[in-house]
């Protein structure tokens, strides 16, 4: 049971509140790269404030306030200009930085556009993705996490808009038991209720945990655990993966990690990204990718029902149920809960840093610490051997990636594909 | 044993870790961190201290045993406590 009072404090992100200044401490992916070649204005929602994200004709991006200071239009339906983007409505023209250039209905010699601003963010690219700060200035730099800046590999991303608060979702991350219920049990018996004995496949989610472990490193809580029939020797206890603080997942298999990336949207809506890496063997030839492609990911049947026969899809299930913002007040955690409890007082320690006016964890301002940052993984994955058939093609089928449009280009990618000098 | 419900079903409201054990300020507020939780019979109140940054357990004692008494002695073994912190 946590207090209501406390809940509030760990879940709101909006402007002013306590997470929600926390939370301004760091970059987000607000979009693919590739969106903004088919439409070069979006709208965008992070931390409770709507925004307009756009490239100009000079191939500046911009993040400005939705709506126009002038009679309050959508910017995000705006005009792109050599300097900025225009209102459809009347014509004022803002710049990256905010500041108004044109106000075409005024009088030629009127200084009444140097009096108007709009909020505006920076904005940078990274990875295929756009990434956004709303904090204080200076802003920090973007983490080069290795992911999104490691060579020949193949790339591609999935994205849900999930109506739940955030810290639930990340709350997932530090559940290590729900993997053999949720993942193994379940998933079993919704796969045998369709096709009997198509259990069979979920052996390593079901194995019992024999000892679970977290520990606080220099990005986050390092998630470990022992499983049946395995030791502290393993790569799942000695290695393990992290969760990066305050909205990140790391986790995978070597041939395919990921980040699961959570942003907050605003109290109820969290956009989730699968930011899908598949590494070659050595020798394999890794497709030219123009551009890193971005593709949704669903979570609901016709009927309105979860869809629960791929792993994230029960992971979204749970969110989800657990109410807009769990009622934390009406839990009863046990000691398999401890990574949960950690989470929460190190996200309570972190809103504390930013109240005494220091930077929370994980925020970075020395370049030579971020040309590109590993994060640990392990590489076998659930004691099953690195080169099990999860690894080569069944995560594909069982993942989030099964609606990727690349499906079979990353399959073939993870059987082998081709030799570059076949 | 201490029930986790009250009779309407509605969770019970549990006594709090209120005060720093260290440096005796209110967790209320801004103030810490106070997670309740459960091993087996036991409440457990997980605290950090946003003053004195002390990070550490509560345990809630509902009972307290002793050692058997000799024959002659008149000591109590069994002591059951009411529900505080």
């Amino acid at each position: 049971m946590l207090q209501t009072e406390k809940n509030e404090r760990l879940t709101r992100v909006g402007p002013g509140t306590p997470a929600g200044e926390l939370l301004r401490r760091y970059w987000y992916p607000i979009a693919a790269i590739s969106e903004l070649d088919d439409e070069p204005v979006k709208k965008v929602r992070l931390l409770g404030e709507d925004l307009a994200l756009f490239r100009d004709g000079s191939g500046q991006l911009g993040l400005v306030a939705e709506l126009c200071p002038h009679r309050r239009a959508s910017l995000a339906y705006g005009i792109p200009e050599p300097n900025g983007v225009r209102c459809p409505y009347h014509g004022w023209v803002f710049d990256n930085k905010g500041s108004c250039l044109e106000q075409p209905a005024e009088p030629d010699e009127s200084t009444f556009k140097d009096r108007i601003r709009t909020a505006a963010y920076p904005v940078q690219e990274l990875g295929g993705m756009i990434f956004a700060y709303l904090g204080p200035e200076p802003a920090p730099l973007l983490p080069r996490f290795d992911l999104f800046v490691m060579d020949g590999v193949l790339r591609s991303v999935g994205r849900s808009e999930i109506p739940c608060n955030w810290l639930q979702i990340m709350e997932n991350s530090v559940d290590a038991t729900h993997v053999e219920w949720l993942h193994g049990r379940y998933f079993g018996y919704v796969l045998d209720r369709k096709d009997p004995g198509a259990s069979k496949n979920l052996a390593q989610f079901a194995k019992r945990h024999k000892k679970i472990g977290f520990d606080v490193f220099e990005w986050g809580i390092i998630k470990r655990r022992v499983l049946e029939g395995a030791t502290e020797e393993d790569d799942d206890w000695a290695i393990g993966h992290p969760l990066v603080f305050p909205h990140i997942l790391r986790v995978g298999r070597h041939l395919r990690p990921t980040f699961q990336i959570r942003v907050p949207v605003d109290d109820t809506t969290t956009m989730h990204y699968w930011y899908q890496v598949y590494i070659p063997e050595k020798g394999v030839q890794v497709p030219v990718q123009p551009s890193v492609p971005i593709y949704e990911v669903p979570f609901r049947e016709e009927n309105g029902r979860y869809i629960v026969d791929f792993v994230d899809g029960q992971d979204i299930m749970c969110w989800i149920t657990q109410g807009d913002i769990a009622d934390r007040s009406r839990e009863h955690l046990g000691t398999s809960d401890k990574g949960i409890i950690l989470l929460r007082s190190l996200l309570s320690e972190q809103i504390n840093k930013v109240e005494r006016g220091d930077d929370p964890m994980g925020v970075i301002r020395d370049p030579e610490q971020n040309v590109m940052i590993e994060l640990p993984q392990e590489r076998d994955k659930f004691n099953m051997g690195e080169n099990n058939m999860y690894n080569r093609r069944l995560g594909v089928a069982l993942g989030s990636d099964r609606y990727d449009p690349q499906r079979e280009q990353i399959l073939d990618l993870l059987k082998g594909g081709k030799r570059q000098n076949a | 044993m201490t029930s986790l419900y009250s009779s309407a079903g509605e969770p019970a409201d549990p006594p709090e870790a209120r005060f720093c054990p260290r440096c005796g300020v209110a967790f209320a507020g801004g103030n810490g961190f106070v997670q309740e939780y459960w091993i087996s019979i036991d409440t457990v109140y997980f605290c950090w201290c946003s003053s004195c940054y002390w990070r550490g357990e509560v345990k809630a004692v509902s009972e307290v045993y002793g050692v058997e008494p000799d024959e002659n002695q008149q000591t109590v073994t069994n002591i059951s406590l009411p529900d505080f912190v």
